[in-house]
Formats: structure tokens, sequence, C-alpha cells
């Protein structure tokens, strides 16, 4: 062999060589930035439409049913479901379901308290002696519709102002409360606006129509029909149907012009929000027709995308790429699907920690900015 | 050996493919300006030598020389025009393009190509409607001539034309032999594979004989064909072939077959002996009108080569 | 200059071929039909509604367009790559084995140029086809949507260079193939096994999980140690395409890695043909 056969021999050798090692070279940094994120490098956002096999994570905290003291049942059998019945009137109004206990154990807000707990804690501790329960371990879920607010739990500790007064038991284990304005703040100083209920222990009604309580109190105690819920798929940590009715009620004493002219043309839709690594909120708008449908999806992608060029502009970053990753899908059915979420680093920075949960000011040498660094979101 | 004699200078050439010897221990040398014929059998080995004499295949052992510097170099190989055997063309690009193509690898800049290119065409006597054609459309005999076209661009010191005849008519030939021998009065060398002998005959002033590998024979072409005799023709006589037979002469029956007559032969190779035997003729009162010496054709030298290369 | 002369006189004589001109041609196209098909409204730096031959596609998300097009070239990126790939070594099987046929490779080699120039001369005249149809596709594309959505963007620049790159590789083993044997059917089959098997290997722990542990693992990860990762390869161009994320920085090794074993083939064949006798 003459010397150029042996140079191009050495070549070979020296590429192949430098193909093996580059190649470790980068499944090291794979592995490494695997190990770093805790998922693929770029890991995009999972809206809750698209978790079709993940069921919200119930972390109930009421206790099972305690035996029957008088061959009456302290709690209503079903907790769960009461709290449904409770919020769904018959009306097709909806309700909004909030699962309190699974967003206080869910990932992000571990860290959060993990981060910020000290000074979360103080607050509850005071609540605790307050009202007797603790908010963050006590409280289970909430229902939001627009006759009542009920919240479930475990209240057999529960402390009620002496002010509430006498409760009127209006059921087997469900007392009704009145509760009067503040002096002054109403249109008459002696006038209730105001019904609270407590029942079984484990659920509490409120809302300002004493017949609406009450028909409360009756469908979480099984006496009167309820409105089925149903969400297909993945219906996360908030979740829920809501109406017309709702939406008038939601934006009842709003004058914005946007708010008034949603009120007008949105007939109801559908919330699905998961609360997990991330916070991601899924929403179907029923509007009055599909070209209504059509325009607001457009109205609303237009102010997302106005929104991010602007935070684009003025160095925010992390809420471009937020803003970035919204999605308003129209349909052919008069409905438009919205998607926004918001990457739990992002939340996570913005209360001063870092991704792991640890306060971003305790850590040498790194900024507690909310836009210190972006994530790879 | 010296670079500035000899166009191409080859000695102690082996080449072995696997346990198959192609070439073996050939020394050849072939002067510059010299039109040269290779010639041999099938299989002899010439197309492998050709190949080593331009780099494109590797000796097993031996020197090879081609215009003074080994075959593999770049810059000689500038010097070189080259049709092989069997040219294949690259059927999507026309005769211009590939004439081109050729010129730029040979380093000649585009004014040199805008002029020879349409000059070499029309020279090798392609239609000027096909210089536009894609190859792929060519004739063989259209294709032989692209080649001899590419062969020529640069004008070459060298040319090595393995079989250009091959495929071309009658008239194409005697026109691509004009074109050879123009080339050859110009100074360059041609070195000429054929296994046509009549065109090698009529072309070379030297050939060389290759038979398995080996070079049976090899020099200027009247030396090769040259027979150890004379032909001999007198003025007609009386009793002419009784009278030339005392003086110890032959009837020449091929030169009579010709329609020669008075033709006879007279064998041997020293001059002394003609002289001799002529003067005994003249004395015998014949009159010698032409002595020539006798040549055979190459098939015969061909012939009488590869047989001798048979022999113990 | 010889080197750009035999790339340059490779890439000529593969654009008079048929089938390569019908690439073109085909490019040309599709361009044309998206250009006069795609009806893209654009509303407040939103797309607002896509439409084919007039009819609205459905599941589109209203998005800020520039997204949208980061989006759509993050999904062309693989499709680019793989077909583009693939196309190339359909196209390209043909070109180097005929240079190399006989009656062809007797004239170049006795030209002025030296064998390693042939090789690598022949390997840059198809890269830079390969150039020429990635341009007119991607270059072509990104006019046409820019013609409907005035929105400029380089995202498709990284993922064409990602799919070069890995195209190189693939046809340096294709040069290597047609050195040893002058094939264009074997050469289209080591490029698209090539391909494939780098692409199936992309991430190297899962696929040797594959084979049993012991001496055949080792041995399939020995074979496979240098071949490029070419499914990371389209992965790394779509997510520059996509978010302009890791581009080239953290894509180098990746890049590097490929590009060493396009070079390795290259030296492979030059090594080779440079003792081949013809």
């Amino acid at each position: 062999m003459d010397r150029s056969r042996y140079l191009v021999l050495g070549l070979l050798v020296l590429f192949i060589g430098a193909a093996i090692w580059l190649g470790r070279c980068d499944d090291a940094r794979r592995r490494a930035a695997l190990r770093a994120d805790g998922g693929p490098v770029g890991k995009p956002v999972v809206y809750p439409r698209q978790q079709r096999s993940h069921s919200r994570r119930h972390v109930t905290r009421t206790p099972p049913e305690p035996p029957a003291a008088g061959g009456i049942p302290r709690r209503s059998s079903d907790p769960v479901r009461a709290l449904e019945r409770a919020a769904l009137a018959n009306d097709g109004g909806g309700a909004i379901f909030v699962e309190v206990n699974a967003i206080r154990h869910s990932p992000i807000v571990e860290k959060m308290l993990r981060c910020r707990g000290a000074e979360a804690l103080e607050g509850m501790a005071e609540m605790k002696q307050q009202l007797g329960i603790d908010p963050l371990e006590d409280l289970d879920r909430i229902a939001v519709s627009d006759q009542v607010f009920a919240v479930s739990g475990l209240f057999d500790e529960l402390k009620l102002p002496a002010e509430l007064g006498v409760p009127n038991r209006v059921a087997d284990g469900a007392d009704l409360f009145r509760v009067a304005e503040p002096a002054g703040s109403g249109p008459t100083a002696a006038e209730p606006v105001h019904y609270l209920a407590l029942v079984d222990n484990s659920l509490l009604i409120s809302g300002d129509d004493e017949q609406q309580v009450r028909a409360a109190i009756d469908r979480a105690q099984g006496r009167a029909a309820a409105q089925p819920l149903r969400i297909e798929g993945s219906e996360g940590e908030i979740y829920g149907k809501v109406g017309r009715e709702f939406i008038g009620a939601l934006f009842a004493g709003a004058r914005d012009p946007m708010a008034q002219r949603l009120r007008e043309v949105v007939q109801g839709g559908l919330v699905r929000m998961t609360v997990d690594e991330q916070v991601a909120l899924s929403l179907d708008v029923e509007a009055i027709d599909r070209q209504t449908a059509d325009d607001l999806a457009r109205a609303v992608a237009g102010a997302f995308a106005a929104l991010r060029t602007e935070a684009a502009r003025s160095g925010r970053d992390d809420v471009a790429d937020l803003l970035e990753q919204a999605r308003v899908d129209p349909r052919a059915d008069g409905t438009f699907a919205l998607d926004v979420a918001v990457p739990g680093d992002m939340l996570l920075r913005g209360m001063g920690c870092d991704s792991e949960g640890r306060p971003l000011d305790q850590r040498s040498g790194l900024p507690s900015s909310s836009t210190a660094s972006s994530s790879n979101q | 050996m010296t670079a500035t004699t000899f166009a191409i200078e080859v000695e102690g050439l082996r080449k072995n493919y696997g346990r198959v010897v192609a070439v073996d221990r050939v020394d050849l040398t072939v002067p510059a300006g010299s039109v040269f014929g290779l010639i041999g059998p099938n299989g002899a080995g010439k197309t492998t030598l050709v190949k080593i004499l331009l780099g494109v295949a590797w000796p097993t052992g031996g020197q090879v020389r081609v215009l003074g510097s080994r075959p593999a170099d770049p810059v000689v190989r500038r010097r070189i025009g080259y049709l092989p055997e069997r040219l294949q063309l690259p059927a999507a690009l026309t005769a211009v393009a590939f004439l081109r193509s050729v010129g730029r690898l040979k380093g000649l800049a585009r004014r040199a190509l805008d002029d020879q290119v349409p000059r070499l065409l029309t020279l090798v006597g392609l239609e000027e409607r096909a210089w536009a054609r894609r190859t792929g459309t060519f004739s063989k005999g259209m294709v032989q001539r692209t080649g001899l076209a590419a062969a020529l661009i640069g004008e070459p010191e060298l040319l090595v034309l393995d079989e250009p005849t091959d495929g071309i008519d009658p008239l194409g030939r005697a026109h691509m032999r004009e074109l050879l021998r123009a080339a050859g009065q110009r100074g360059a060398t041609i070195f000429l594979n054929s296994h046509l002998l009549n065109e090698t005959e009529r072309l070379c002033d030297h050939v060389a004989i290759l038979d398995r590998g080996r070079l049976r024979l090899s020099g200027p072409l009247d030396v090769v064909r040259a027979e150890r005799a004379f032909r001999v023709r007198f003025a007609t006589a009386s009793d002419l072939d009784q009278r030339a037979l005392d003086c110890g002469f032959d009837v020449d029956e091929e030169a009579r077959g010709r329609g020669l007559s008075e033709s006879f032969s007279f064998a041997g190779s020293e001059a002394a002996d003609l002289s001799a035997a002529l003067q005994r003729a003249l004395a015998a009162g014949l009159v010698v009108r032409e002595v020539l010496p006798k040549l055979k054709d190459l098939e015969t030298v061909l012939e009488e080569s590869v047989g001798a290369g048979d022999a113990p | 200059m010889t080197l750009a002369n035999v790339a340059l006189d490779v890439m000529r004589e593969a654009l008079a071929r048929r089938f390569i001109l019908a690439i073109f041609v085909a490019i040309g196209l599709g361009l044309l039909t998206v250009a006069l098909a795609l009806d893209l409204e654009v509303v407040q730096g939103t797309l607002a509604a896509s439409r084919l031959f007039g009819q609205r596609l459905q599941g589109t998300a209203i998005i800020p367009v520039d997204v949208a097009l980061r989006k759509l070239f993050g999904i062309l990126v693989y499709l680019f790559f793989y077909n583009g790939v693939v196309l190339g070594v359909v196209a390209s099987s043909q070109i180097a084995v005929s240079l190399l046929a006989p009656g062809r490779v007797e004239l170049l080699l006795s030209l002025p140029v030296r064998r390693a120039e042939l090789v690598i001369g022949t390997y840059l005249g198809v890269l830079l086809i390969a150039l020429l149809a990635t341009a007119a596709g991607v270059g072509g594309l990104s006019l046409v949507l820019f013609y409907k959505t005035h929105v400029v963007t380089a995202a498709p620049l990284a993922a064409a260079i990602a799919g070069l790159i890995g195209f190189g590789a693939v046809y340096s083993v294709m040069l290597l193939a047609t050195a040893l044997v002058r094939s264009p059917s074997l050469a289209s089959a080591t490029g698209l096994g090539v391909l494939a098997l780098g692409a199936a290997a992309s991430d190297r722990a899962t696929f040797l999980s594959l084979f049993d542990a012991g001496w055949v693992r080792r041995a399939v990860e020995i074979a496979v140690a240098p071949l490029p990762r070419f499914h990371l390869l389209a992965e790394a161009g779509a997510r520059a395409a996509e978010a302009g994320q890791g581009w080239p920085g953290d894509t180098l090794p990746l890049l590097g890695s490929t590009l060493a074993f396009a070079l390795a083939g290259v030296a492979a064949a030059v090594f080779v043909i440079g003792r081949k006798d013809y």
C-alpha cells in the first residue's frame, strides 16, 4: 500500500471513531436532559381533552359512614354523589366541581407548599383554630352552580360562628341557618340574604334563596331528583357543565362590554382543568349559532395572539410561550374549543420557587425573579 | 529509460488477476510520434495492457512510464486522449455536453471548449443535428465518433484507441484513418489496439504482438513483416521460367495469382546470395525489372508468432 | 477545481436524467397546487381558517399564524426527512453506478482526475442535487406560505440541514456499496437498510434491549455503534422547526456523529475504489 492509502485508511478509522464517540456524547446529553427534566426534552402540554385514559385523582378526606345511631345515618350514603346531587338542579343550569383535596395533593401544589408552606400554614392554623377544620386537609370538594355553593369534607369538628344563631332542622341531619348581612350593608339591616346548611356533618350548602337551598338538601339526601353529570373522557381536578343560567349568573353584575357580549351569545359549556405538573384548562364553549361561535373563537384567538405579541415584545418569554400553546378550535356544530395551560415551572417561578419546590431566594447566586429562566416547555 | 524518445516505456510488466496471468513480463517501447498497433488473439491481455498504461488498472509488477511519468499522475493524463473499447456515453447528456464535460476535466478553459467542441464534432463527422441529441439515442457508429472527438479534445500528445473502428461502416473507417493520420502528422503518438489486422497494417508504422500475456514481437511494421525472401521480376523473354530456375529463382505463384506475371522469388536474406543470383541471371541474358524484399501480411505474422509461442 | 468540476458534472448529468427532472417537476407542481388551492385566512395575526380546494379544513385550531407555520414545518420535517431520504436513495442509486459502468469508468479514470476526486466529487454532486431539491421544496413552500401569510420563518432551514446531513450519511454508504458491487438495486437496498436500522437504533438502549443479553447483544451493539441516529436527527430538525430549540448547540454531537459517519463512508469508498482495477 502506498502512503495515500494509509492516509485514507487512517481517516476511515478516525471518522468511525468520531461517529461512535459523538453518538455516545449525544446519548449522554439526552440521558442528562431526561434526568434534569424528568421527561423528554420539549415535552408538550397535554390538555384535559387529550387525556382520554386519565381519570381525576380523588383524594377524598370524607371518612367512611359511621355506625347508625337509632337507625338514622349521620351521613348521606355517598358523600361524593351527595355534593353532585346538591349542586346539580334539574333545570339544566349545570355546575362546576373543584377537587380541592386532589389539587392539594397534586405535585405542583405539593411543591408550592414545600416552598411557601410556612406562610400558608400560618393562616391555615388560625383558620383551624376559629373554624375547627383544617382547610388543607378537611376540605374535599367544592361545587358551584347558579343556585348554590356547596363544599364537602370532614366537618365533625366544625365550629360555626355564634352569629349564625339557632339552626332550623329541615331534615334528618340537615340544619339550615339564616345569615344576615352586617348592619348597614344591605337594603335593610335585619333582612336575611343568605342561607347556609350543614348536611350530615359532611356537606355545607349555601345560597341566596331558601327554597333553592332546601331543594339542594333534598337532592343531597336523595329525596329529590338531580340532573346527572356526564363528561366524556378525562374530567380533571376542576370540571363541570354550565348552562345559560350559570353564564348569566356569572356575568350578572358585569359592566364590561366583552362580558355582556359573552352573556348574550354563550349558551353553555364544558370545563375541564387538570392540576398536575402543570395546570391545563380545556373549555368547550357553545354559542347561539355557528357564525357566533366562529366570531367568538376568532376574537379570543386574536386576543391571545395580541397578548402573546405584547409579552414577547416586553421580554416576558415565558408568558409568550404559554400563550403560544393556547389553542382555539372552532367546530362546525356551533361550539369552539379553548385549551390553555400554565407550566408548573412558571407558576413556581411566579412564587419564587425553583422547579423542585425550593425557594429561589435561598439558593445562592440565583435570582428569584419570575422570569429568571425559561422552561423548556 | 528516457522520456524524450519514447512515448511509452514498459519494463517487466506483470498483471495477475488471482491465479490468472493477464500480462507476463512485458518489455515494450513505443517511439514518440509513431502510430503503434498492438495486436494479438482474443484474451491475449491487450486491453489489460492498455488499461495499465492509462492507470485504469494497476500492475502487479514492473515499471510503466507514459510520456515520461507514472500513469497515475494527473498532469500526464492531461496530455493523453483515450477511446475505450465499448465506450458507454452518459445517456442523458448530449454530445456537446459530454465533450464539454471531458474538456473541463482535462482543464480546458471555456473559450477553448467553445472552439474545440464544434470543430471536433465536425471533424469526426457527427452530423450537426445530432449534436444536441441525448447520446442514449446514438447508433454505435455515432458513439464511436463522439468518443473519438472526446479523445482528441485538448490536442493530446498520446492518443490511445481501443478498437476505434468497431461498429463504424467502411466509409467511416476510411474517414477515421484520415483523422488519425492527421493527428500523427501533427506529431501525436497513436497507440492503436485493434483486432482488425487490415486496419493496423494500413495505419501503423510500428506493431507489437501480444499472446497469452507475453510480448511475442515488436518493432517497425516493415521489419516485422519482412520475410527471408525477395521478389524479382524479369522482362519477358523466351523460356523465361526455365532460365530463371536455372539461375536459382523460384516461380512466385502467389504473385502470379494476383496477375503479376514474370514474378519469381528468391529465398534467403543475405544480399550477397541475391547479388550472385542476379549476376547469373544477367549473364543468362535476362533483364531485371524489379527487386523487392518479400513482405508477409500481418495475419501471417500473427499466426507465425502465436504458433511460435506454442513451441516448447 | 477538479473536485468542483466533477461535482458539477455529476449534478448536470443527474439533472438531465428524466427521473430526477420528474422529481423537480413534481415539486414544482406540488407547490403550484398548494399556492393555488390553499387559502389561509389570517385575522389579527392568527390563522383563522384554512381552506383546501375551497373546503374548510376542520379540526384546525385558531392559533397565531407563525406558530401554525412552525407546527406545520415541524410535521413536514418528518415527511421531508424520511420521504426525502427514501426518494433520494431511489433517485441517486443510478448515478454512481452509471459513472462506474464499463466503458465509462475507463474514460473517466484516464482523465486528469484522481480517484479520490472522482469519489468525493460524485458524492458532492449528489449532495448538490439533494440540496437543490430541498431548496426547491422547502424554500418554495416557505415562499408560498410567506405570500399567503406574510410571515417569514427560518424554521425550515434547520430541518433542511438535518435532512441533508441524514441523506449524506445514507448516500455515503450507497457509494461504498456501489464501489464494491456495481448494482443500483444493491445500492438502494443498502441505503434503505442503513436508514431503517439507523432510525430503529436511534434509542440505543431500547433497541439493544430487543436482543438477548450476552454476546448477541454485545455484537449488535458493536455493529450499530457508528450508525447515525436518524430518528433523533429528524426529531431534532422537527424540534428546531417547531420551537427553534436546541439548534444547533444541543444537536451538535448528533450532527457531528452523522457527519463523521458520512465521511467514514466516503473514506471507505475512496479506499475501495483507490486500488480497484476497471
